[in-house]
């Protein structure tokens, strides 16, 4: 975007209407070419500026939604270390489990010997 | 052997007395909202990446429309700043449906049966691999008399279905706990977005690109018509096609809408039936009618080819 300047009180429909007007003459068939260039600058201007005020928009959206989801990610947050809580007595228990099976092997061999 | 017994039945009559469980109906309402959340949270997303996406194909039809070099090269550039932005923006758009999501996933995850099957299935295993361990103790006769077998397993089976029974419980008194919490701050979410999507800003930036791509397409044909020729057929397609996004990304927005109004009322239901400890399985409503609009939205996503983050 090349128009950082303050943006006058415009609407995205006051843009639109100004560009449909300045594209109905600068698309006329008879139109010297100095004008049509001339013209054409100010369209692009025009869409430079309806490109400002969306993003204008969304990124206002963008940060209320930031502002009201914060509470909502922290639960899930408690809830997911709850989960890891939770899991951690049958992994506790898996570990003493293969060091049993890794004494039944080391007895099945002392057996053997 | 009888004292085993006699503790065992007391412990299980301690655990199991006054305790609630997540019926089997809780625990399908709670996969059903994290499956239908996918879908009905996704609005906000999808709606800004169709615009975005529009407004990328009507800038370069206008683009086409100019005939001056620096006007075109300009409107070019600009166009591109116009798409990394839009990129840059796009993560953050998800973050309803990532929040939304992400505790209806983590909910989904503490009701899920392994929370409490996974223990017993740990004690019973080291039950085993205890007699096991006894039996190839046995047979090596280093005592003269033999360790006695089967207590370890059963006692790992009774062990097993104590723990189970415990964590049912502890597993029921978190959802309940977490979804108490949560039911408030899913009503808020829920009402937050639902007003920011029938925003007048939201409704601006919908109506801007459905004119916009008529004017800018009208522009482009005009050129055309100008230079003598005529279009090429593959133009009026896209045409068509963006058109029809918008028409789509549109639909998405209002079903979601609706959507996430059920999404709230399937979620209060939840809270409503862990207050009430209801044991019966018996089908929600809430639930199918969730299944439904999550259902019309996903085909909607389908149809625009935008997958749910």
């Amino acid at each position: 975007m090349r128009m950082k300047q303050d943006i006058p009180e415009q609407t995205l429909e006051d843009i639109r209407q100004a560009l449909y007007d300045i594209d109905r003459q600068r698309l006329e068939q008879d139109l010297p070419p100095e004008e049509r260039d001339t013209l054409e600058l100010s369209a692009v201007a025009l869409r430079d500026l309806e490109r400002l005020l969306i993003a204008q928009k969304q990124k206002q959206l963008v940060q209320q939604q930031e502002a009201l989801t914060e509470e909502i990610t922290e639960l899930a947050r408690i809830i997911r270390a709850r989960v890891t809580r939770m899991n951690q007595v049958p992994k506790a228990v898996e570990a003493v489990e293969k060091v049993l099976r890794e004494v039944v092997v080391i007895l099945k061999a002392c057996g053997k010997w | 052997m009888k004292i085993t017994r006699k503790l065992t039945v007391f412990l299980l009559l301690v655990t199991c007395y006054g305790c609630a469980v997540l019926t089997e109906s809780q625990v399908k309402l709670v996969n059903g909202l994290a499956v239908a959340g996918d879908s009905v949270a996704a609005a906000p997303s999808v709606l800004f990446k169709e615009l975005a996406a529009v407004r990328t194909e009507r800038g370069l039809l206008y683009a086409a429309s100019l005939t001056g070099a620096q006007a075109r090269y300009q409107e070019i550039n600009a166009l591109a700043q116009a798409v990394a932005d839009d990129e840059k923006l796009g993560p953050k758009t998800d973050v309803y449906v990532t929040a939304l999501n992400s505790y209806l996933r983590a909910l989904r995850s503490i009701s899920h049966p392994d929370r409490w099957k996974q223990h017993g299935t740990r004690m019973r295993a080291m039950g085993r691999n205890l007699d096991s361990l006894l039996l190839t103790f046995n047979s090596l006769d280093w005592l003269e008399e033999d360790i006695p077998m089967g207590i370890a397993k059963l006692s790992g089976k009774y062990v097993g279905y104590l723990s189970e029974s415990y964590m049912k419980t502890r597993q029921a008194q978190a959802v309940k706990e977490f979804v108490t919490v949560g039911d408030t701050l899913v009503a808020q979410c829920v009402d937050a977005l639902v007003i920011l999507l029938k925003k007048e800003a939201v409704n601006e930036l919908i109506i801007n690109e459905q004119e916009g791509l008529q004017h800018n397409y009208l522009a482009y044909l005009q050129r055309v018509e100008n230079s003598g020729q005529l279009p090429p057929l593959e133009n009026d397609r896209v045409y068509l096609q963006l058109k029809g996004n918008l028409a789509a990304a549109t639909k998405v927005r209002d079903r979601c809408v609706t959507g996430l109004q059920s999404l709230k009322r399937a979620h209060n239901k939840l809270l409503k039936e862990l207050e009430t400890r209801q044991t019966a399985t018996h089908s929600n409503q809430e639930l199918i009618e969730l299944n439904t609009i999550a259902l019309e939205v996903q085909t909607l996503l389908n149809l625009l080819k935008v997958e749910t983050p």
